[in-house]
């Protein structure tokens, strides 16, 4: 008795609630009809065994597709998971080389602060391949969710006409230069990395009476860190676009226009946040002030006029890569 | 040789495969549990799995092509299915597609081996 409930149960452990009862009293009655008058242990045995695994027969009831990255995107997954492992664990090697260059330990580079420091770039290695790979799977997953029936086109729910394949060889108006991809990916992990894990190594660099280092971070560390789950909506979408760009290898309308709204979305974010006063470390304005000798009223206008040009900038250049992207798709 | 009839077995599994709902719903003009099914197919000479049927059936009434109703009179409550009436349809239509495929498939062995003896 106690081996069928334990078949029954371990069959419809992941079932829904409503098709769970039903199916395991089901279950368990056709076992029991199975089964000889007055059966013995070993008969039910015999009898479990020849149903088979409990999991081949879940799945029999459940025919669906249990997987997180399926056939469709596969070898794309594993390619791009190569490659952002590769960016992910330089930039964060980058970082903690960085980290350490400015801010040496105090007591010099003795052989435990070596044997530190080797400990730290061994973890920032896997710390960043941890991440890259959570990152990619996750748009991926995405991915795999919304679109990647194998017939369908990649990235929408049209089914495949001979009308979708691409160019042979790709027509070099339209053609997304992979090292360019490959560059900004690099760019955009190594900007969310600084942001997330060190933004006080975005800082003003002065040397203090002693002649050390000493960093005044640009951010407001803690203030920052309320824009940190909006920034990671924006680096999944931006890595959405990177990996289409990559897989596709050439320009698209609905590419473009994702791109397009994209860096509308993101300009607007740098807008806001540019505009955010409370975003600025007040120390950081003190130190220039203190470097420059100016007023705080020179200042404050020299870091608005530095914060707008940088704006003004970044909107034309997300104009000028939307336009081009539009016109690249349209051209034939 | 061994592979060779690994290969003949899983490929004639796969041919069977095909025609497990006809096969089902072929038997299923009356009532019947899951365990009567197994016994019945197997008196037939077309042996399935219990691990493969009770799912089917399931699948089978969840598709609409079957009915089924718990009978609880007797000493251990079973679960009966039958035929719907949509299920009547498709068995037809199936039966239909069936015989043009048996058909097809019989007249094109048969003009493969004529041409072997020539």
């Amino acid at each position: 008795m106690k081996l069928i409930d334990r078949y029954v149960y371990a069959v419809t452990e992941h079932f829904q609630k409503e098709s769970k009862e039903d199916v395991g009293k089901e279950l368990r009655a056709n076992i029991e009809d199975m089964l000889p008058e007055n059966y013995s242990d070993k008969d039910v045995y015999q009898v479990l065994e020849k149903l088979g695994s409990p999991r081949k027969l879940a799945n029999e009831y459940n025919p669906r597709s249990r997987y997180l990255i399926g056939p469709g995107y596969y070898d794309n997954y594993l390619s791009v998971l190569k490659l952002v492992i590769g960016i992910c664990t330089i930039v964060f090697v980058g970082i903690a080389i960085l980290d350490w260059a400015f801010e040496p330990p105090v007591d010099g580079y003795t052989y435990g602060n070596l044997l530190n420091l080797f400990i730290e770039l061994i973890s920032a290695v896997f710390g960043g391949a941890i991440q890259g790979a959570l990152w990619v799977t996750l748009v991926f997953a995405i991915l795999e969710r919304t679109t990647g029936e194998v017939d369908q086109v990649p990235f929408s729910n049209k089914k495949w006409t001979p009308d979708d394949l691409p160019e042979f060889p790709i027509d070099n108006k339209k053609k997304i230069s992979r090292v360019e991809t490959v560059f900004s990916m690099f760019c955009t992990v190594l900007f969310t990395a600084l942001i997330c894990v060190k933004p006080q190594l975005i800082a003003i660099y002065t040397k203090d009476d002693t002649g050390g280092l000493n960093a005044t971070p640009f951010f407001d560390v803690e203030r920052l860190q309320s824009y940190m789950v909006i920034l990671f909506v924006f680096l999944v979408i931006q890595f959405g676009i990177f990996i289409w760009k990559y897989i596709t290898g050439s320009w698209n309308l609905p590419l473009a226009i994702v791109n397009t709204i994209y860096n509308v979305a993101i300009s607007i974010l740098i807008i806001v946040m540019l505009s955010d006063q409370a975003l600025l470390n007040t120390e950081f304005l003190s130190k220039i002030m203190q470097y420059t000798d100016g007023s705080a009223q020179t200042i404050s206008t020299w870091m608005n006029t530095g914060k707008w040009v940088f704006v003004a900038v970044f909107v034309v250049i997300s104009i000028w890569d939307s336009i081009s992207s539009i016109i690249k798709s349209l051209s034939r | 040789m061994d592979s060779k009839n690994e290969l003949v077995s899983s490929l004639t599994i796969e041919l069977k495969r095909g025609t497990l709902v006809l096969l089902v719903l072929s038997q299923l003009s009356t009532y019947e549990y899951g365990y009567s099914l197994v016994q019945k197919l197997e008196k037939k000479n077309a042996p399935i799995e219990a691990g493969t049927l009770y799912p089917l059936l399931r699948r089978l009434e969840k598709q609409k092509l079957l009915i089924s109703k718990w009978d609880t009179s007797e000493s251990r409550p079973r679960k009966f299915y039958t035929l719907s009436e949509e299920g009547k349809v498709v068995y037809e239509q199936l039966k239909t597609e069936w015989r043009a495929m048996s058909t097809l498939m019989e007249e094109l062995l048969k003009e493969e081996e004529n041409n072997e003896t020539d």
